[in-house]
């Protein structure tokens, strides 16, 4: 083999372009705009330019891309940083294809830039084009070796299809099989979860309403709640230092006693890197592989953080009486405020309280000024002042969730009413389809509870009483992050603003995508061993499920082996029906000697066994009128081998 | 690289791997082959394949990615399933040799080869050659049969068997190196080469010549040999042959005066090969100005006579005189 023998076979430079090609498609959309069009322009130009280029000025070009990522992202041990040097360097390579070495060098790579792709694209869509991609990329190793290169194309396809579809079944035992980790072994730099954090300083969930990330789904056992129920209790900040709201310290469990209908949920969360589980608004019970439990104010907390998605069923209470019996101590921690700041918010709220002493009669005041006055419910916030409060209720009266949350709060406190901040989720999305509710980042919400003596505490949502007029639509159709600009990557975004997919597509994908994120993205070593369980094997540790794994694995492997070695899959039929026939014969003693013909065969074995006449004859006389003078067919041959086959030759 | 040790050690195993393939897989006229004779590794690409299979493998598990987890599995089977469907693309054939046609030496020894699939199956991107450095590639189509050339460097006279050689491929996917080295039974006369003889070699041989043939007379008969094909019809004696005795053919002594005998006795004294050499140059140059030429080495004589074959029995028994058998 010539060291350019690769190559030079037709179509093997183009297959690999086109494999590398569609493997790097869905990391541009992940790399800075310089990258991916760099990456671009060396994919169309290696067609022409191919191996002209000197190797000094590739290094030169090699060197100038690695600073100008370092520049880029201030480094180089970060996710970005790497990312972006993969593709370079993959770019790269398209320019240097010269030896056998090269084209095996990058055939390699397409499948380590499925992976690459992989890790940085979690959505369906995305996925499934990448497995898609695989048999593509087979396809470009198989054509390398062979003296035709992609010439017949449908053979080669039809090959490359077959060969994955072989090896289908131990990828599957693998798969189910391979023990999970617990906790990763290490993390990339510099990978954060976006998600909503514990504590509200305000501007910190603005981020979050920009983005149509997947928080959370929902399925109901039941039917759903009504939508103005749907408020899904994230933590209760309860500690206020001017600034920040944080929980606060741990006070005495609140009673609890449910009013309405009972809801179970079973939620698939992702991973949001919080302490906490999210639940329709008020959770009492849940049950979750990782170890949750409900705290004194009614939210639930997990010992860990849930760095990993997690499903688990949580039981709410819609209508309630919680802390009815608040004590002393409580209520007054619930009222307290920094010593000095927002004198005016402070001076209203005197002035409320004066003017309505029943705290349920203030609330409504509050809520009739944001109605009637020019409050305006937008992202586009101005800089607040150091008064936070005065400068958003008597200055800008502008703002989302965060602010009016953050504002009412401290009103109701300062006029003397116990009131904490919740911070969540709001609405959802309901899938028919699938009948489930999915939750969304740009969901993410923050309203308040307060607290009225012989009623507990009450739900308030400030942002509700926002005249319609006065909301802001362009934050509505904002689309966040740059992928969704692109169809692929953010599939159901798209069709939801194409407005052409039928509803039915749109939840059928949608049930899809549940599917793929409860059994695919979701199984892990808990879920694993639930499965196992459900299978009917008994609780297996690591080791154990190594061994189950290695041993089903060399069965399967020994399966294919005799599969494929024995199954003539490109044989002639017709040679197959008479080496079989030779076969049979041999059991009797007559063996074929190499060269001898069908009636010569035939002649001695009639002598040896005198007992069949007819049948021998009519086999051997069909198969070489069919081998020599090609009268009749296949059907007709097997047809007169199934006289032959069961049946014990008769010697007399 | 190149690292001395390396390479001495490289020439044991292959010493080693020899003797072992000797006893292993003997010279056979007819090689079919199956597990027993058909090796398997990976090959550079295959490492490679591996590791980044690898590489996908630990990432998956770190980050818990199950999709990269099944794509590392799925790559992994592919592998597996690969080794046997590269098995599966060598095993099965069979290797059929043939005589090669004379050579001098110094000219290459064609020894063909015949590659069929006696259950018609086709193979993919096979190489043939005496080593790996040296491989030539080609396709076996379904139902189909090759001849591929060995062509092999002779270095001396005599007998050559066909030495063992290589067959392998990395078809299809590259990874596994599938190869064989069969030893198949086929031979090669090879002639000393001619050397020019500094004499004139002319008159030696057409003196010697009618001396011998004095005492058997213009036409006389000569006596009876086996009939070859090119032999004239006219020469048969069909007497014999009625008698059911087989073809044999008469064979006449006739003393022309352009009848030339070469004796190894009455050459001048030189090394044994180089005085074939002479005789060699000899023979072809008769041959080649149409003269009736006879052959004496002592222990073997050719009566003078002419043509292919006549040239051909001459060469082979310079080729073969004084040869230890192999």
């Amino acid at each position: 083999m010539n060291a350019t023998t690769l190559l030079e076979r037709p179509g093997v430079k183009a297959l690999l372009l086109i494999a590398i090609g569609a493997t790097l498609l869905p990391l541009w959309f992940k790399v800075p705009l310089w990258v991916a069009g760099f990456s671009a322009l060396t994919l169309l130009s290696a067609t022409g330019l191919g191996s002209k280029l000197p190797r000094y000025l590739l290094l030169v070009m090699v060197l100038g891309a690695s600073a100008a990522v370092v520049v880029q992202h201030r480094g180089l041990f970060t996710k970005e940083a790497g990312l972006s040097l993969i593709v370079l360097m993959a770019s790269f390579k398209l320019l240097e294809l010269r030896a056998n070495r090269d084209a095996v060098l990058l055939s390699a790579l397409t499948f380590f830039l499925l992976f690459v792709a992989m890790l940085f694209h979690r959505d369906l869509a995305v996925n499934l084009y990448l497995f898609a991609l695989l048999p593509v990329c087979t396809l470009a190793v198989l054509a390398m070796y062979r003296v035709d290169g992609w010439r017949g194309m449908k053979r080669l396809s039809r090959e490359s299809s077959k060969f994955l579809l072989l090896a289908l079944p131990i990828m599957v035992v693998a798969y189910l099989f391979f023990p999970r980790l617990a906790a990763p072994l290490w993390r990339l730099p510099g990978s954060g979860v976006t998600g909503p954090t514990d504590s509200m300083t305000i501007g910190d969930v603005q981020s979050l309403a920009l983005s149509d990330e997947l928080a959370f789904r929902v399925k109901f056992e039941s039917s759903p709640p009504p939508e103005s129920q749907r408020y899904w209790r994230g933590t209760v900040l309860s500690n206020f230092d001017g600034l920040t709201w944080t929980v606060g310290m741990q006070q005495t469990l609140e009673s609890f006693e449910p009013l309405g209908q009972v809801y179970f949920q079973d939620v698939q969360m992702q991973a949001h890197s919080l302490r906490w589980l999210y639940a329709l608004d008020v959770p009492v019970e849940v049950q979750s592989p990782m170890p949750a439990r409900r705290i004194w104010n009614h939210t639930l907390m997990t010992n860990s953080f849930v760095r990993t998605a997690v499903n688990y069923r949580a039981e709410s209470y819609t209508r309630y009486r919680l802390g009815a019996d608040l004590d002393e101590r409580s209520q007054t921690y619930h009222s307290r405020l920094p010593a000095d700041g927002n004198p005016r918010s402070r001076d209203y709220a005197e002035q409320l309280a004066a003017r309505y002493p029943d705290p349920k009669a203030r609330v409504r005041a509050v809520l009739t000024e944001i109605n009637q006055d020019e409050f305006w419910y937008t992202l586009t916030v101005p800089e607040l002042a150091e008064d936070i409060v005065d400068d958003f209720w008597f200055n800008h009266k502008r703002g989302f969730c965060e602010h009016y949350a953050n504002a009412v709060t401290f009103i109701l406190r300062a006029s003397g009413i116990p009131a904490r901040v919740v911070v969540g989720y709001q609405g959802g999305e309901w899938n028919e389809y699938g009948q489930f509710l999915t939750l969304r980042h740009k969901d993410a919400h923050a309203w308040l509870e307060y607290w009225v003596a012989g009623e507990g505490w009450l739900r308030l949502d400030p942002t509700a009483a926002i005249s319609p007029a006065r909301i802001d639509q362009t934050w509505l159709d904002r689309v966040a992050s740059r992928d969704s600009q692109f169809a692929f990557s953010n599939w159901e975004a798209f069709s939801k603003q194409a407005q052409e997919m039928p509803l039915f597509l749109v939840e059928w994908w949608t049930t899809a995508n549940r599917w793929y994120e409860a059994n695919i993205v979701q199984f892990n070593e808990d879920t694993q061993r639930e499965w196992l369980k459900n299978l009917g094997l008994p609780e297996m540790g690591k080791g154990q499920l190594v061994q189950v794994l290695v041993f089903t694995l060399l069965t399967l492997m020994l399966i294919s082996a005799v599969v494929i070695m024995r199954a003539r899959l490109n044989a002639d039929p017709v040679a197959r029906i008479y080496a079989a026939y030779c076969a049979k014969l041999a059991r009797y003693g007559v063996m074929r000697a190499p060269g001898e013909t069908p009636y010569a065969l035939l002649r001695r074995a009639q002598r040896k066994l005198p007992g069949e006449r007819t049948e021998l004859r009519e086999f051997v006389d069909y198969y070489v009128r069919l081998r020599y003078e090609g009268v009749g067919d296949y059907a007709g041959l097997r047809q007169c081998w199934w006289k032959l086959r069961f049946r014990r030759l008769r010697a007399v | 690289m190149r690292i001395p040790g390396v390479a001495l050690l490289r020439a044991f195993a292959h010493g080693k791997m020899q003797g072992w393939l000797a006893k292993r897989m003997p010279a056979v006229p007819e090689l079919q082959l199956n597990h027993k004779n058909i090796f398997i590794f990976p090959s550079g690409a295959g490492w490679l394949f591996l590791l980044i299979g690898g590489l996908i493998l630990i990432g998956g598990a770190n980050y818990q990615n199950n999709v990269a987890l099944a794509l590392a599995f799925w790559l992994g089977s592919l592998a597996m399933v690969g080794v046997f469907i590269s098995f599966r693309n060598v095993m099965g054939l069979r290797l059929r040799a043939k005589d090669a046609m004379p050579v001098f030496v110094g000219e290459p020894a064609r020894f063909p080869v015949w590659l069929d699939d006696p259950d018609g199956r086709a193979h993919q991107l096979l190489a043939i050659g005496l080593s790996r450095a040296d491989l030539r590639e080609f396709d076996l189509d379904a139902q189909a049969q090759t001849m591929q050339e060995l062509s092999v460097e002779t270095e001396r006279r005599g007998l050559m068997t066909m030495p063992r050689f290589l067959l392998q491929s990395v078809a299809p996917f590259g990874w596994m190196r599938v190869w064989t080295w069969p030893f198949l039974a086929a031979q090669c006369v090879v002639y000393p080469a001619p050397i020019k003889p500094p004499f004139a070699f002319e008159q030696l041989g057409g003196s010697d010549g009618k001396k011998v043939f004095q005492q058997e007379g213009a036409d006389d008969f000569f006596g009876h040999r086996r009939w070859r094909s090119g032999d004239p019809l006219r020469q048969v004696d069909w007497k014999i042959y009625a008698k059911e005795r087989g073809l044999m053919v008469r064979e006449f002594a006739t003393p022309a005066t352009d009848e030339w005998w070469f004796r190894l006795q009455d050459l001048p004294a030189a090394g044994l090969d180089i005085q074939l050499g002479w005789l060699s140059h000899m023979l072809l140059s008769a041959e080649h100005q149409g003269q009736r030429y006879g052959l004496d080495l002592g222990s073997e004589k050719f009566a003078p006579n002419q043509g292919d074959l006549h040239l051909h029995r001459c060469l082979k028994a310079l080729a073969l005189f004084r040869q230890v058998p192999a």
